[in-house]
């Protein structure tokens, strides 16, 4: 905790007001700090929500569908469909940037067709440390892949791969964690590695992975640039 | 994050147990937090159902509920924003844009987000005891310092900072549960 907790609260409540970043404070108490602005601002900012009585038969109606064990699973047999991926399979231009802008629509896109195989929250037993889990989506006419995010014992993360006749023609996988950026057309995108097989990948440590919610499988070619070539093969959302 | 839940935490720990009767404790004391916030997000009409999925998803799930890692009320509010956010992507809908934090092009709903924390935190005030909850709104409603409180309620400076220090473990709680689900 700071040395002087008093008029750390008073700053971190004050933040907001005066746009004061905190760009300052150490790394080993931004949390803290970012923790109470946000208490800060739930307290201070926004009309209170008024609790409404939810309606009188809502409990019941739990109580038997928590007796049915197949209701609220996810929704079965959602059709895979083949809708066209507005995403551009050509290798974009060359930036020099590592965050290069694609098309997230194009992400979106894709995500209305991930089937929604994994019940949200609701593994059982054996799997515990199972968080989250995807089926990844073809976004080119190739094999498959489904992605499961595994919390281990000290708190990190690891995603294992299963892949299938993935063809890779000439160039090679390469496995990404993509999430939203700052703007409608941009993404973020951390390389897990390169792909040859089915395997298990080490998520890097302190990454929030709420905000890396895509799986992605690219191709890259044997040119040197480190950067996403923009061709995407598969792709799938996590879900809890 | 070892918090204080008072009488929260024995039911905490009996939901997180599978223990008969549970949830029904459970649904009475979060049952209408977590339906006002589905029927803020996706109307009165659907509200019902989504709260239904919330406390099923929420039933199914429970050996994932840690009581160490937040409270309660926080993990079923983060269930309830991705029930909600299914629902709106389901039916193509998105939540309503803030002014203050521009919506993410993703559709994730940073304007719920506020409105869930703006709940939690809202219901642990109510929890909490008279004096803490007073001495919490003067630091943050009227910018005092704890010296300043201490002067102005009369309330020995310690007592100021315990009542603060427990006051803001306790919100925070509500908002890390929330974080919970789905990180």
């Amino acid at each position: 905790m700071p040395s002087d907790p008093d008029s750390f609260l008073l700053r971190a409540i004050r933040a907001r007001r005066t746009g004061d970043t905190g760009e300052d404070i150490p790394p080993e108490q931004a949390d803290d700090f970012a923790m109470l602005e946000r208490i800060g601002g739930a307290v201070t900012d926004d009309e209170p929500v008024a609790l409404v009585k939810p309606p009188p038969d809502l409990w019941a109606r739990i109580e038997s569908a928590i007796a049915e064990p197949d209701h609220g699973d996810a929704p079965a047999g959602e059709p895979r469909s083949a809708a066209p991926i507005a995403l551009d399979q050509r290798r974009a231009a060359r930036r020099p940037t590592h965050r290069r802008p694609l098309v997230w629509l194009g992400v979106a896109a894709a995500l209305l067709l991930v089937a929604a195989t994994a019940a949200l929250l609701s593994r059982d037993g054996d799997d515990s440390d199972v968080v989250a889990s995807a089926d990844l989506e073809q976004l080119v006419e190739t094999g498959t892949a489904a992605a499961t995010v595994v919390r281990l014992d000290d708190g990190s993360y690891r995603l294992d791969l299963e892949i299938d006749a993935v063809e890779a023609d000439d160039g090679f996988l390469e496995l990404w964690l993509l999430g939203p950026g700052d703007t409608a057309d941009d993404l973020r995108m951390i390389s897990l590695g390169v792909v040859n097989e089915s395997g298990s990948y080490p998520v890097p440590a302190g990454i929030e992975l709420s905000a890396f919610p895509v799986v992605d499988i690219s191709v890259e070619p044997f040119d040197g640039d480190p950067s996403h070539s923009g061709n995407s093969l598969l792709r799938g959302e996590l879900s809890a | 994050v070892v918090v204080a839940l008072g009488e929260d935490e024995q039911l905490a720990r009996a939901f997180a147990d599978g223990a008969d009767d549970a949830l029904r404790q459970v649904y009475e004391r979060h049952g209408s937090l977590v339906y006002s916030y589905c029927r803020r997000a996706v109307g009165a009409d659907l509200a019902a159902d989504a709260a239904q999925e919330v406390f099923l998803a929420a039933w199914r799930s429970r050996q994932h509920f840690d009581p160490d890692r937040g409270s309660l009320a926080g993990w079923l509010m983060g269930i309830a924003r991705f029930k909600v956010v299914d629902q709106m992507r389901a039916r193509g809908r998105r939540p309503v844009p803030s002014e203050h934090s521009p919506e993410p092009a993703s559709g994730l709903p940073t304007d719920l987000d506020r409105v869930a924390d703006r709940m939690l935190v809202d219901g642990a005030l109510a929890q909490l005891p008279e004096r803490v909850r007073g001495v919490l709104e003067l630091a943050f409603l009227g910018d005092h310092t704890h010296a300043e409180i201490a002067e102005k309620t009369g309330i020995p400076l310690g007592t100021v900072k315990s009542d603060i220090r427990r006051g803001l473990a306790r919100l925070r709680a509500e908002l890390e549960g929330f974080d919970a689900v789905g990180s």
